[in-house]
């Protein structure tokens, strides 16, 4: 389990948010519900180590954690612009991650539409394509810690229910999950925990969507509910 | 500035941008020992930075050599021998010209192309998605292009030298009143193997120069469009210093 207490970010010098807190427990996921640009990227980065902006007290199974997390722990993660590399073709890049054989990854690719495509470079494919495949990465090799970044987005209904239930999948096998989204399509069909965020502030956890309609309204009404 | 194997924007200046570098050249060293290189990876790079930069070089380099050629017998006029602007153009090629130009246009071609890619590499995310993956990011991207580069060098060289030297010769036999045989006759007499071999030192010096400066400019790039824009000048703008002063150092040391 991933707990973080007292975490504070600060971007720029600038205090965003101070003395909140944040589980990511086995088997669960753990969703941040935020509008555009209301700061869950950033957490999520913090969250890894990747940016030096999110400080606090982190620690992964019960032991404290002082280097950046990405250096303690297998993590994958789902970047907003997917981050495949552009020279190797998708195969290689799912091989990146894992080092899966040629069955697992035609298996994988067909469970999300996507058979055939091993060989392709992600320059030949569509956007939907591209974070499909991104996402797949971000779950191969069983990583202790998932994190997606709007996984659903930009994606028709057929590709969102195939990526729900690859999530539900992850879920099931017991890995720790942190999903940010400004879409709720879907995450009825998840066992999850909610954090509303608004402007980088981390409001607090909720335990459903219904929970979070009634003590931030406003939160939701910027999102899209399709 | 390195921070969990990754490189941040140093703040600027001089400086700060050299400390950059040194950093990057020891992320280089220290990963690229225990990087498993794939070797497709490596022969692409090759023919990118190699064969594809040939054409360029060689037509640069013939027209270094002919430059070479007119001015080394403006300087000969009524003090030296025309007989020996063979073996002028032949030195002034082989030691100056050719490595120096070819590292030019290498810095300009290639570099500038690195540090374009690896910039964009960092602003579309892909270097952070390595990093989660907990891949060396400077060794596994930077590594098999600074040692494509590296050795696709000599390679050029020797066509640099053949077309500088080709260009020096049309130009004497054609324009400056040299027969063929003047042009090659003195040459064997002052031929030493020691000029060629400090070609080939100073070209394979300024190869890594370029490496180095051109990934580091990349990693150390703005995640912005304009960051991109920025890398590629600091990249070409350092590498050219780069090898100038590398080439006065190489020049003193072997000469």
């Amino acid at each position: 389990m991933l707990s973080i207490t007292d975490f504070t970010c600060t971007v720029q010098d600038k205090l965003i948010c101070s003395g909140a807190s944040l589980q990511s427990r086995p088997g669960q996921v753990t969703v941040l519900l935020g509008a555009s640009g209301s700061g869950k990227t950033r957490l999520l980065k913090g969250i890894t180590g990747l940016t030096n902006e999110l400080t606090g007290s982190f620690s992964w199974q019960g032991e404290l954690v002082t280097s950046p997390l990405y250096h303690v722990i297998h993590m994958g993660m789902l970047f907003q612009n997917n981050a495949l590399l552009d020279g190797l073709t998708v195969g290689e890049n799912l091989r990146l991650a894992a080092p899966v054989n040629d069955r697992e990854l035609a298996d994988d690719l067909n469970r999300l539409g996507l058979a055939e495509l091993g060989a392709r470079y992600p320059g030949e494919l569509s956007e939907g394509m591209k974070r499909r495949i991104a996402l797949l990465r971000a779950g191969l090799g069983k990583p202790d810690l998932i994190c997606l970044d709007e996984p659903l987005a930009g994606l028709d209904a057929t590709a969102r229910e195939q990526v729900i239930q690859l999530v539900v999948r992850w879920q099931q096998a017991g890995s720790c999950i942190i999903l940010s989204t400004h879409l709720l399509t879907g995450l009825d069909q998840l066992t999850a925990c909610y954090y509303a965020i608004a402007g980088g502030v981390l409001l607090g956890e909720y335990a459903d969507v219904a929970a979070v309609k009634r003590a931030v309204p406003g939160l939701l009404r910027e999102s899209d509910e399709i | 500035m390195l921070a969990g194997g990754r490189l941040e924007s140093p703040p600027g200046g001089w400086i700060e941008q050299f400390g950059q570098e040194v950093v990057t050249a020891g992320c280089l060293l220290r990963h690229g020992l225990s990087l498993r290189l794939r070797p497709g990876e490596l022969l692409y790079h090759v023919y990118l930075f190699g064969t594809r930069s040939l054409p360029l070089v060689m037509i640069a380099s013939i027209f270094a050599g002919a430059v070479s050629a007119w001015q080394a017998s403006y300087q000969f006029q009524g003090h030296i021998p025309a007989y020996y602007l063979g073996t002028a153009v032949f030195k002034a090629v082989i030691i100056e010209v050719a490595p120096v130009m070819t590292a030019m246009i290498i810095a300009g071609r290639v570099g500038a192309a690195i540090s374009a890619e690896i910039a964009t590499m960092k602003f579309t995310e892909q270097l952070d998605a390595l990093t989660i993956m907990r891949i060396p990011v400077v060794a596994a991207v930077g590594l098999p292009r600074v040692l494509a580069l590296w050795l696709s060098m000599p390679f050029l060289l020797v066509f640099a030298d053949l077309s500088g030297l080709l260009g020096g010769y049309l130009t004497s036999v054609s324009f400056l009143g040299s027969s063929p045989a003047s042009f090659w006759q003195e040459i064997p007499a002052h031929f030493h193997l020691h000029d060629i071999g400090a070609g080939f030192i100073k070209a394979q010096v300024f190869a890594i120069l370029i490496g180095i400066v051109a990934t580091s400019a990349g990693f150390s790039a703005d995640r912005s469009s304009a960051g991109v824009g920025k890398a590629t000048v600091r990249s070409f703008v350092t590498a050219v210093l780069y090898i100038l002063v590398a080439n006065f150092i190489t020049a003193v040391l072997l000469f």
